[in-house]
């Protein structure tokens, strides 16, 4: 009985070293950083689809406004001619001259185009479940997320300098912020799925890699701003010329039935709500992608062997170790009654 | 040395602001030449590959953004009750998107 009263600071002491607060936060961070990263992956498929969305429908509304503007790329007029009745009033005709200041819209499918994006997003997320498992606990097959992650971001690679190489324009060099962002994140993952002592090293290497993921939010970050930029134009396209056949119902010779007025103003005024909602879904993703950022760095920064915490961190450690102590004070004090009882 | 990131940022205040303030019960030439800016504005977005293709950085950003930054003041500040005003505001993003344009095909 003596021997295993002296043994209660011993088995304390173990509690809270094996289990420490520490390992606790860290679990806690690396859940963060997955979850994070399945709402990202989720808003910017969200919003990759309304992208799509607001370009069909703006291309829609100049074919309905002038069959002129059904061949692509569709050339809006500098010079609108609001009172012209037939075809040819928004956009020029085939057979018509070029001039300066039209507006050349291509009227293609943008799938392709989006494909980098959405690759940059399943790497993303599937770097960030890998992560999480690596540091949650040990799975059954640690690689293989971080291969998936690997081929992908390679694929996206891939993409992107093909789309962004041999263009006109200020090419960027390879030196150029989002080129290396993907390259090093591509290098990081072939470092991770190349590391043979699976877990602990993961943890390891993860915990060094100074940047984590955040060279690829950044890069992802871009080409979001770039598509954000791209939905917001098709949808003021959508509304303007719309409103620009608001503009000829209300002031067509002789004048239209009050009924053809009124749906014209209902379509413009529908049509001005649903853009209005649209313009939602961007920020909420761009507040995601930082506090994913934020996630990665927290996780990161804990990883360590002797991590710099935080007032507030170093008190939650210290109050999980009291928990912990007290719990195995608890168990001991059972252990010790249970043995006076037999 | 202007950002890529700030001219995507100024584009974007701008389109915001063609978004925000068209309103197609101001008279017809004003609606006109809002459709026909906004249209240049769509083609400039639609330019993908132009805006992929772009450097992180480049000294030649700062101009682009000033005349976006200033079209988009221009617009937020001109009476809509002064048509005047209004096509001088419209002026403005015109030449800004001149800039744009000239930046995007370089």
């Amino acid at each position: 009985m003596g021997q295993l009263v002296k043994l209660v600071p011993v088995i304390c002491a173990g509690a809270i070293v094996a289990g420490c607060g520490l390992n606790a936060l860290r679990t806690e961070y690396a859940g963060n950083v997955g979850s994070e990263g399945t709402a990202v992956a989720a808003a910017s498929t969200q919003f990759l689809r309304d992208v799509e969305a607001s370009r069909r429908l703006a291309n829609i509304e100049m074919i309905v406004a002038d069959p002129a503007c059904g061949s692509s790329p569709a050339m809006i007029r500098r010079a609108i001619v609001m009172n012209k009745a037939g075809p040819g009033w928004l956009c020029l005709m085939p057979n018509e001259p070029r001039q300066y200041g039209v507006g050349r819209l291509s009227l293609a499918p943008i799938s392709s185009q989006i494909q980098p994006t959405i690759l940059l997003v399943s790497s993303l997320s599937a770097y960030t479940k890998a992560v999480a498992a690596a540091v949650d606990s040990t799975p059954s097959d640690p690689m293989k997320p971080l291969l998936d992650a690997l081929e992908t971001a390679r694929s996206a690679q891939g993409l992107i300098l093909s789309t962004t190489g041999g263009q006109g324009g200020p090419v960027p060099p390879a030196e150029d912020k989002g080129i290396k962002a993907i390259g090093d994140f591509v290098s990081f993952l072939s470092q991770l799925s190349n590391e043979p002592d699976q877990v602990r090293r993961l943890r390891q290497l993860i915990a060094k890699n100074p940047d984590g993921a955040l060279p690829l939010v950044d890069a992802l970050q871009g080409h979001l701003a770039t598509w954000e930029n791209s939905r917001k134009a098709d949808d003021g396209l959508r509304l303007a010329v719309n409103g620009a056949m608001l503009r000829r119902a209300i002031d067509a010779t002789p004048p239209l039935p009050p009924e053809e007025r009124r749906k014209a103003l209902t379509d413009f005024y529908q049509i001005d709500d649903a853009v209005t909602a649209t313009a939602d879904i961007y920020p909420a993703l761009s507040k995601s992608l930082g506090t994913l950022a934020d996630a990665d760095n927290d996780l990161r920064r804990v990883l360590v062997e002797h991590p710099n915490l935080t007032k507030a961190e170093r008190a939650k450690v210290a109050e999980l170790n009291r928990w912990r102590a007290i719990n195995a004070i608890d168990i001991v004090t059972a252990l010790i009654t249970s043995f006076k009882g037999a | 040395m202007g950002d890529k990131a700030a001219l995507q940022g100024s584009f974007g205040n701008l389109l915001d602001m063609l978004d925000d303030r068209f309103d197609p019960l101001q008279p017809g030439d004003i609606v006109a030449q809002w459709t026909s800016i906004m249209a240049r504005g769509a083609a400039c977005a639609r330019n993908v590959a132009a805006w992929d293709a772009l450097a992180s950085t480049s000294p030649a950003y700062d101009s682009v953004i000033a005349a976006l930054d200033q079209a988009t003041r221009a617009l937020v500040t001109a009476d809509y009750g002064n048509p005047n005003e209004v096509e001088t505001a419209l002026q403005a993003t015109s030449n800004a998107l001149d800039q744009l344009e000239g930046i995007l095909a370089a």
